[in-house]
């Protein structure tokens, strides 16, 4: 075991943070900045620091850096609110999914947006009938000479409204069980058919979508991976999705600036501190067990449930901190709100737990429904 | 960063288990339950002898192995898988941090004989007075609640003198010491009321340095009771999972009920972050000192936390027969509360973590 940090990257976490403070005093900041965040122009600055793709192979366009690296910059960043969201998740999930699974010409063509902060991406993932049971899904996408025509519908789909390209999860073949027949597709958000209606959030943002599809071409040639075999494809972006600092830091700026107010003369209010601190710091550690490569396999959905599981802990305190201020529309009441998704977003909590307790804990899977 | 055991951990770990579910199956433990001293001197030789358990962090000098905290809290995560009990955690958690911070002749004279597995020590937490007599210095007064205070052949204790708070060490046969075992509702964990009239002791460590090698001795020790919570936390969990496949009520495994599978997922997440609060005490004790008295109250009131929940929730999975005397579940149950409490309860170390914090 060794828990301290190397001289690198104590330099690289020093350099990060001068980097988020100056973001913060150019662009202000904004609690869950990888989703409210959206900047282009940071994320050109980002790209040209080298800092896009820092963890990504190098022969893929990426700096080659271990994927903790990735993790002390995107904690220093998220967690002082710098907007990061125009690029985050397809630096996150769509970049190692096209680099793992995609063909060479699609590696070519879309990995250099990403790594230059240009492009934004989507995810095509639920449907208003398939939530957590995604194998249910039902948007298709048929065969048609030397491509696909899709139809159906997503939902929830962040950056919907803004991106460049929806990374869709779709049903090549209706026939067999849930799981099999569900492919991956590439499609320009421009492509004709393609109608978009943000919804809006209980906060009052307007960061996720309704995605329609109706007679939507997709040449053969953006299909990912293996036609009708994706599922295991999506699960593994699932795990790039549920295991990082993302999921842990999102109201940490929010939190310094309640812990600045906060009644440190109040007994109870200290034992709440030591349990707010005691969780950041050991979610950190699983966070970083995660970035190393040592938790066990699985274990991302355990990790993410542990953080966002924390992140209400921190978003109730700051509510109740800052008073009768939460009663008003701002950072504080959004902080409040935004932390009910969390822990439904890339999976909720119950979820997981069943996951976690089937794969982890080897408990029996719940009886198939008659 | 590195989450791993390395390879001699995982040897010491493996020879630790091994010898456990040798000479300490749940029989041995139940056995000694039922034990006037709650102490085997057989296998506590043989932890000396053949393990080199009991000097395993003391100074090659005095005959120890000058291993870490980190190695330390290895054996403490597999006794408390074992819930094994005994006068090891006072000697090696308590007396030993507490006699090597000190040094001097004192730590020169006891280290050598508790790392020859010939000696049993123990620290009384409360002060008693100390006064100078013509051939030294004389004890007075009393310590409650003083880990295997009834076995201990020497006993550290705190005093005030002229100079502050000093340590001292007392033998367990001098005259005006009075030990009484208590009656522990945790019988893996002995406590003892010791009460020194005009005892004569010898001076630990520098004069008025009582406070500063407690408060450090008190912060190892809180590591490495975290680490043995781990392990029974640990322990517990597995076996009542393992339960939950198996047990079938309304014609399927209750691990099947998502009732049950929620619970048991909180509680492995607490298990796995008590783990990392350990591991991390005990590595800033060998590596980053300074980060130590956080990482100690952290650590012990997440794991106290951990562990009694795990424990509760087991008894509860179990039902009926997880209320009994023969099942192990109380095992678990009782040493969880025991340890919780011991050395400080949650919002203790909670209070202390926040000022160490600065707050």
């Amino acid at each position: 075991m060794d828990f301290s940090w190397t001289a690198e990257q104590e330099a690289l976490r020093a350099e990060a943070k001068a980097v988020a403070a100056a973001a913060v005093a150019r662009y202000g900041w904004v609690a869950d900045s990888w989703i409210n965040g959206y900047c282009p122009p940071f994320a050109r600055e980002l790209a040209q620091r080298g800092w896009i793709g820092i963890s990504w192979p190098t022969e893929f366009g990426g700096a080659g850096r271990p994927a903790i690296d990735r993790m002390i910059i995107a904690e220093e960043l998220i967690g002082a609110g710098a907007p990061v969201g125009s690029y985050w998740v397809a630096e996150r999930q769509m970049g190692p999914s096209i680099y793992t699974y995609g063909t060479a010409e699609q590696q070519l063509r879309y990995l250099p947006g990403i790594l230059a902060g240009e492009a934004t991406w989507c995810i095509g993932m639920s449907e208003p009938g398939a939530g957590s049971d995604l194998a249910a899904l039902r948007t298709r996408a048929v065969r048609d000479g030397d491509g696909f025509v899709v139809n159906g519908q997503k939902i929830w789909t962040s950056f919907g409204a803004v991106a460049d390209f929806v990374y869709l999860i779709c049903r090549t073949n209706a026939d067999g069980p849930p799981h099999a027949g569900i492919s991956e597709l590439i499609v320009p958000m421009n492509s004709p058919g393609i109608e978009v209606r943000p919804i809006k959030d209980m906060a009052g943002g307007a960061h996720f979508c309704e995605v329609f599809f109706t007679d939507v071409r997709v040449p053969a040639s953006n299909l990912v991976g293996v036609e009708g075999a994706a599922f295991k494809q999506t699960m593994r972006q699932l795990e790039h999705e549920r295991g990082g600092i993302d999921r842990l830091v999102s109201n940490h700026a929010l939190y310094r600036r309640a812990l600045d107010r906060a009644d440190l003369g109040d007994a109870l209010v200290r034992q709440e501190v030591a349990e707010i601190e005691t969780r950041y710091r050991l979610g950190r550690l699983l966070v970083y067990r995660e970035a190393c490569g040592q938790a066990p396999k699985g274990f991302s959905a355990a990790t993410k449930l542990f953080c966002t599981e924390h992140e209400r802990r921190v978003a109730d305190f700051v509510a109740r901190t800052f008073g009768s201020q939460t009663l008003l529309a701002g950072d504080v009441a959004r902080g409040m709100c935004y932390a009910n998704s969390y822990s439904i977003m890339g999976g909720t909590s119950n979820i997981l737990r069943n996951i976690v307790a089937e794969r982890i804990l080897g408990l029996p899977r719940e009886p198939a429904a008659r | 960063m590195d989450f791993a055991l390395r390879a001699e951990q995982l040897e010491l770990q493996r020879t630790v288990r091994d010898f456990l579910a040798d000479k300490a199956p749940e029989s041995a433990v139940r056995a000694l339950m039922d034990d006037e001293t709650g102490h085997d001197p057989r296998v506590w030789r043989q932890m000396a002898t053949q393990l080199g358990l009991q000097g395993l962090t003391i100074d090659e000098d005095y005959g120890g192995a000058g291993c870490g905290l980190q190695e330390q809290a290895v054996v403490f995560e597999a006794m408390g898988a074992a819930v094994f009990g005994g006068p090891y955690f006072a000697t090696v958690a308590l007396a030993v941090p507490a006699l090597a911070r000190a040094g001097g002749s004192a730590a020169a004279e006891y280290l050598p004989r508790i790392a020859q597995g010939e000696l049993i020590a123990t620290v009384a937490l409360e002060a008693s007075a100390a006064e100078r007599t013509p051939d030294g210095w004389a004890l007075t007064g009393e310590a409650g609640y003083v880990l295997d205070g009834h076995l201990a052949d020497l006993v550290v204790v705190p005093a005030r003198t002229a100079v502050g708070v000093s340590l001292f060490a007392v033998v367990g046969d001098a005259p005006g010491l009075k030990r009484e075992p208590l009656a522990t509702v945790d019988q893996t964990r002995r406590l003892a009321r010791l009460t020194l009239d005009a005892t004569p002791a010898q001076p630990v460590g520098v004069g008025g340095a009582g406070t500063e090698i407690l408060d450090h001795a008190l912060d190892v020790a809180a590591v490495l009771l975290a680490a043995e919570q781990v392990g029974g936390a640990s322990g517990c969990l597995t076996e009542t999972v393992e339960y939950a496949k198996v047990r079938e009520q309304f014609g399927r495994p209750i691990g099947s009920f998502q009732a049950i599978k929620h619970v048991w997922t909180d509680l492995l997440l607490e298990v796995e972050s008590a783990r990392a609060a350990a591991q991390f005490g005990a590595w800033a004790a060998d590596c980053a000192p300074a980060e130590l008295p956080v990482a100690a109250s952290l650590a012990k009131a997440h794991c106290s936390q951990a562990y009694s929940r795990v424990a509760t929730e087991s008894i509860q999975l179990h039902g009926g027969i997880g209320f009994t005397w023969e099942h192990r579940a109380h095992l678990y149950f009782k040493r969880a509360k025991s340890s919780e409490l011991l050395l400080g309860g949650i919002a203790h170390h909670r209070e202390r973590l926040v000022q160490r914090l600065g707050l």
